[in-house]
C-alpha cells in the first residue's frame, strides 16, 4: 500500500526542476527585484505606473490617426505612403525608446554582479550553465518586453494604415510592423545588455552611467510623448484655408532608417533604397547581439575574478568634491552640519536609487525645454538672441533636478545603516537643517553654472556668464526652499508612498515653474545683459533666499533627530486603511 | 556605575525582557549571555538609548541616565551585533563621519582614524567602499568607530564576530585594557570562552528574565563545574541537546 502511495505521490508531484531552469526563473526574477522599493505592492504599482505610462500614447496614436489616413485616401492618395512610413518611423522610435527605458530601469540585472559569482561560483555548477540560464532569461525578458510595447501599436496601426487594401495587405502590414519594430527592440536591448557588461566589467561608475543612460532614456521617452503629436499632422482645411499634409523630417543618418528599410522590404514596397537600410538593419543586429552575448559570456568570468580580488576593482568612486566644497562655505565651522552635508552628497554622488529619481526630474526639465524649442519652431537663429525660450533652459533643468534632489531625500539609502546617526548624533541641533540646505546648494550651484554653460553657444559666452549668475541665485533660493520642506536626515528614514502627492500638488510644481524659471527667465530678458541689472536681479532673488533662511532658521530650532529604533518594531506601526504609515504613538 | 532596575521592555503582547536588574562598575567588564531571543539585544540596545523601555530605570551615578539623553550618547560607545554601515563609504569617510557627528577635531580626528586602520590592519584598505569589506573588516571599523570618543561607557554586542584569530586576541586584549582604564564595559556575547576569559561578572539571561548574576569564579564554585560553558549548560538547561544533534544529522541526510 505504502509503494502504491508512494507511486501516486511521485506521479502527482512536479519533478525537481534542472538547475538551467531555476538558475533561468531566478535570473528572471531579479528583473522585477528593487533593493530601494520596501515592499512588492510598492514594487508592482511603481511597476504598472511605468508600463501604463509607456503604452497609452503609443495605444491611442493609432486610433488618433484613423481619420487622417481616411482623409488622406480620399483628397491625397499620393501621400498616404509617405504617411504609412513617417508612422512606421515612429514606431520603430517609441519600439527602441520604449525598451530601452525598460531596459535601463532594470539596468542592474542586465548583467552579471559580483554577487552572482559570489553565491553561484561556490555552487557545482558549469559555467556554461549559469550564463545559458542568463541568457535565456534575458531572451525571456526581451521577448516579452518587446511583444507588449510593439503589439500594441503593431494591430491597430496596421489595421488603420491597411484599410485601404486587401486583408493579405493588413496581415502584410502586421508582419513588417512587428518584424521591423522588434528587431530594433532587439537592437536597443543588446546595445544596453552589451554596455552594461562593459561598464561592470571594466569600471566602479556603474552607478553613475545607469543614471545617466536613465536620464537620456526617459528624455528621449518624454520628447518622443512631447513629439508624437506633431510627427504627422492633417489638416481638412476649410473655406478659406486649404487642406494639408505636414510630416517631420527623420535625417538620413538616424538608425530608425535601417529598421524602416527592414519594415519596407518585408512589406514588399517598391524601391532598391530600402534594401540598403534593410540589409544594415539585419548587419547590425546580428553584430549586436553577437556582442552583448559575448559580453554576457566575458562578464561572468570577469565578475568571478573581481569576487575573488574585490579589493583590486571596488576603488572608491565619485567624491563629489566641488558640491562638498560648496557646501562647507555654507555650513561655515558647524562640524555637525559639515558631517550630515558632506555625506547626504557622498550619497547623491554614490547611491544609485537617488541618481535615478534625479535623473527622472531632470529628463522632465529636458522635455520642457525641447518642447519650447520646438514650439518656437526649432530655428537656430531664433535662439541665438536672449529670448526666455533659451534664458528659461538651465533655469528649467535647476527647477526639475531640484524636485529630483529633494524626492531622492525621501528614498532610504541603506536604512539598516541609519542607527549611525540616531546613536552618534545630538537628538536637536540646527546642524541638520543647515545640512540639508547646504547639501542641496552643493549639488545645485555647480550644477547651475554647467547648465548655463550649455546655452553659452547660442547666446556667447559673455551673455551666459552674466545669466549664470542670475541661475545660480535661483538655485540658492529653490535649495532654501527645499530646506523648508524636509524635516530628517535625508536617506534615513523609511519611504512614505505617494508623499510627492503629484495628483493634489501639481498646481503647486507649476507655480514652481513659474517661480523658479519663468519668471527669472523674464528678469534676465529685463537686464539684458546689463551686469548692474543682472546683479540687481540677482540681490532681489537671494533677498527672497535671505528670508526663506531665516524661516528655515526658525523652524530648525524645533528639528529633531528621532533617537528611538521603534519603527523596526512592527507592532508600533499601524496601517491604516487610507494608506497613511503612523505609528501608534502619533495615532493615538 | 551604571545601575540598571527593573527593566521591562513589552513589544505589543511579547514580553522581551522582564525585571532586569544588574549593576556594571568602572574598571569591570559585565558579561550579558543568554540563549537566541533571551533579550541580550533588547537590554543592549536600551542601554544605548536606541529603544525606550517600558517600564524600569537605567542611572548613571545615580541619576537618570536617560534625563539628557545627549550627553549620556557622549560618553558611551556601542559595537552593534549586526555590521550594518553605508556600504558606499569608504572605511576612513565612514570613521570620519561618526568622528564629526560626535564633534571630534577635524586635524586630530584624521590622525586618530588612520592610527585605528594601521592597528587594526585595514589601511591598506582604506581606498576602498565598506561593500568590498569582509565581515571581519567591517567589525574592525565597528570596533574602531565604538570607541574613536574615548567613551567611558563601552557596549559590546558581539565584538568577536567575523574576526580572525589573531585579531580576536588583540581586541581580547583590549577589552581587558578599556576596563583596567576605568571604564565601564558591558559584554554580550553567544562566545562562552572568550566571555570566561574576559569578564569579571556575567549576568545570565533567559527568556527575558535573569537566570544569574554573579562573577564566573563564583558561579564555577557555587554550581561546581568546571567550566562557564558547564555553568550556563546547567542554568539555561538546554534540553534535548543530544536528540536534537542527531535530528540535524537526520536532516542533512533526508
Amino acid at each position: 500500500m505504502a509503494s502504491r502511495l508512494s507511486v501516486v505521490r511521485q506521479l502527482i508531484t512536479r519533478p525537481p526542476r534542472s538547475p538551467f531552469a531555476t538558475l533561468s526563473r531566478a535570473f528572471f526574477a531579479q528583473f522585477f527585484g528593487s533593493e530601494s522599493a520596501t515592499s512588492d505592492e510598492q514594487l508592482q504599482r511603481a511597476m504598472i505606473g511605468v508600463v501604463a505610462f509607456l503604452i497609452t500614447p503609443a495605444l491611442l496614436s493609432p486610433i488618433q490617426m484613423a481619420s487622417s489616413f481616411e482623409f488622406a485616401a480620399i483628397r491625397f492618395p499620393a501621400l498616404l505612403e509617405p504617411m504609412t512610413r513617417q508612422m512606421a518611423t515612429v514606431y520603430i522610435t517609441y519600439s527602441m525608446v520604449g525598451v530601452g527605458v525598460i531596459s535601463a530601469v532594470m539596468w542592474d540585472a542586465l548583467s552579471f554582479d559580483r554577487r552572482d559569482a559570489m553565491v553561484l561560483g561556490p555552487l557545482p555548477l558549469r559555467a556554461s550553465t549559469v550564463i545559458a540560464a542568463k541568457l535565456t532569461a534575458l531572451a525571456a525578458l526581451l521577448l516579452i518586453v518587446a511583444f507588449v510595447v510593439n503589439v500594441i501599436t503593431a494591430v491597430p496601426f496596421s489595421m488603420v494604415a491597411g484599410n485601404h487594401k486587401a486583408a493579405v495587405g493588413v496581415v502584410r502590414h502586421f508582419i513588417a510592423h512587428m518584424v521591423a519594430t522588434m528587431t530594433a527592440s532587439l537592437f536597443m536591448f543588446c546595445l544596453l545588455v552589451t554596455l552594461r557588461a562593459l561598464v561592470g566589467g571594466v569600471s566602479g561608475r556603474h552607478v553613475a552611467t545607469a543614471s545617466i543612460l536613465r536620464f537620456l532614456l526617459f528624455s528621449a521617452l518624454l520628447c518622443f510623448i512631447v513629439f508624437l503629436p506633431m510627427a504627422l499632422r492633417v489638416e481638412p482645411g476649410g473655406r478659406r484655408r486649404a487642406a494639408s499634409v505636414e510630416m517631420q523630417t527623420i535625417p538620413g543618418w538616424s538608425p530608425t532608417n535601417w529598421f524602416l528599410g527592414l519594415h519596407e522590404w518585408v512589406r514588399g514596397s517598391p524601391g532598391a533604397e530600402w534594401d540598403g537600410g534593410a540589409w544594415r538593419a539585419i548587419v547590425f543586429t546580428v553584430a549586436i547581439t553577437a556582442s552583448a552575448v559575448l559580453t554576457t559570456i566575458a562578464g561572468y568570468r570577469r565578475q568571478l575574478q573581481i569576487a575573488l580580488t574585490p579589493s583590486a576593482t571596488d576603488a572608491v568612486r565619485s567624491a563629489a568634491r566641488l558640491p562638498r566644497l560648496v557646501a562647507r562655505l555654507v555650513t561655515g565651522r558647524d562640524h555637525l552640519a559639515r558631517a550630515v552635508a558632506d555625506f547626504i552628497l557622498t550619497t547623491l554622488a554614490r547611491s544609485g536609487a537617488q541618481q535615478a529619481t534625479i535623473a527622472v526630474n531632470a529628463a522632465l526639465g529636458l522635455t520642457l525645454v525641447v518642447a519650447s524649442l520646438f514650439r518656437i519652431g526649432g530655428d537656430l537663429a531664433h535662439m541665438t538672441a536672449p529670448r526666455t525660450a533659451v534664458l528659461w533652459m538651465p533655469l528649467v533643468l535647476i527647477y526639475t533636478a531640484a524636485i529630483g534632489v529633494r524626492a531622492a531625500f525621501f528614498v532610504p539609502s541603506e536604512l539598516a545603516a541609519s542607527w549611525t546617526f540616531r546613536f552618534n548624533a545630538p537628538i536637536q541641533a540646527s546642524g541638520y537643517w543647515s545640512a540639508t540646505r547646504a547639501a542641496a546648494i552643493g549639488f545645485l550651484v555647480p550644477m547651475s553654472l554647467v547648465a548655463s554653460a550649455l546655452i553659452a553657444p547660442l547666446i556667447g559666452a559673455r551673455a551666459a556668464a552674466w545669466h549664470a549668475v542670475i541661475v545660480a541665485a535661483v538655485a540658492v533660493l529653490v535649495a532654501e526652499a527645499i530646506a523648508l520642506t524636509v524635516k530628517f536626515v535625508p536617506f534615513t528614514r523609511p519611504y512614505e508612498p505617494g508623499h510627492a502627492k503629484l495628483k493634489t500638488r501639481w498646481p503647486l510644481y507649476l507655480i514652481g515653474l513659474f517661480a523658479f524659471a519663468i519668471w527669472p527667465a523674464r528678469a534676465a530678458l529685463y537686464a539684458g545683459g546689463d551686469p548692474l541689472q543682472v546683479l540687481r536681479v540677482a540681490a532681489s532673488i537671494l533677498g527672497v533666499a535671505t528670508i526663506l533662511e531665516v524661516a528655515g532658521r526658525f523652524q530648525a530650532r524645533s528639528w529633531r533627530l528621532d533617537p528611538l529604533e521603534e519603527f523596526a518594531d512592527e507592532s508600533a506601526i499601524a496601517v491604516l486603511n487610507i494608506g497613511i504609515v503612523l505609528p501608534n504613538e502619533i495615532r493615538a | 556605575m551604571l545601575t540598571v532596575r527593573r527593566l521591562t521592555k513589552h513589544y505589543g503582547a511579547l514580553v522581551a525582557i522582564h525585571d532586569v536588574s544588574f549593576e556594571a562598575r568602572p574598571g569591570e567588564v559585565l558579561g550579558l549571555l543568554g540563549p537566541n531571543g533571551s533579550g541580550k539585544s533588547t537590554t543592549v540596545k536600551i542601554l544605548t538609548g536606541l529603544l525606550r523601555q517600558t517600564m524600569g530605570t537605567v542611572q548613571l551615578d545615580g541619576a537618570d541616565a536617560f534625563a539628557d539623553l545627549d550627553a549620556y550618547k557622549r560618553i558611551i560607545g556601542y559595537v552593534p551585533e549586526e555590521p550594518h554601515l553605508y556600504s558606499y563609504l569608504t572605511g576612513p569617510e565612514y570613521l570620519r563621519l561618526i568622528g564629526r557627528l560626535r564633534g571630534l577635531a577635524e586635524r586630530a580626528l584624521d590622525d586618530k582614524i588612520d592610527r585605528f586602520l594601521q592597528l587594526l590592519g585595514i589601511y591598506d584598505d582604506r581606498h576602498q567602499t565598506l561593500s568590498s569589506y569582509s565581515k571581519g573588516m567591517r567589525q574592525k571599523i565597528l570596533i574602531a568607530a565604538s570607541v574613536l570618543h574615548n567613551p567611558r561607557i563601552v557596549i559590546l554586542d558581539e565584538p568577536f564576530s567575523g574576526l580572525d584569530v589573531s585579531a580576536a586576541r588583540v581586541l581580547k586584549g583590549f577589552v581587558r585594557a578599556l576596563a583596567e582604564d576605568g571604564k565601564i564595559v558591558i559584554f554580550s556575547s553567544h562566545v562562552l570562552e572568550v566571555v570566561e576569559q574576559v569578564c569579571s561578572r556575567v549576568v545570565i539571561l533567559k527568556d527575558g528574565r535573569i537566570v544569574g548574576h554573579d562573577s564566573v569564579e563564583h558561579l564555577r564554585t557555587t554550581l561546581r563545574l568546571p567550566s562557564l560553558d558547564a555553568v550556563f549548560a546547567s542554568i539555561v538547561a538546554e534540553e534535548h541537546v543530544e536528540e536534537r544533534t542527531s535530528g540535524l544529522v537526520a536532516a542533512m541526510k533526508a
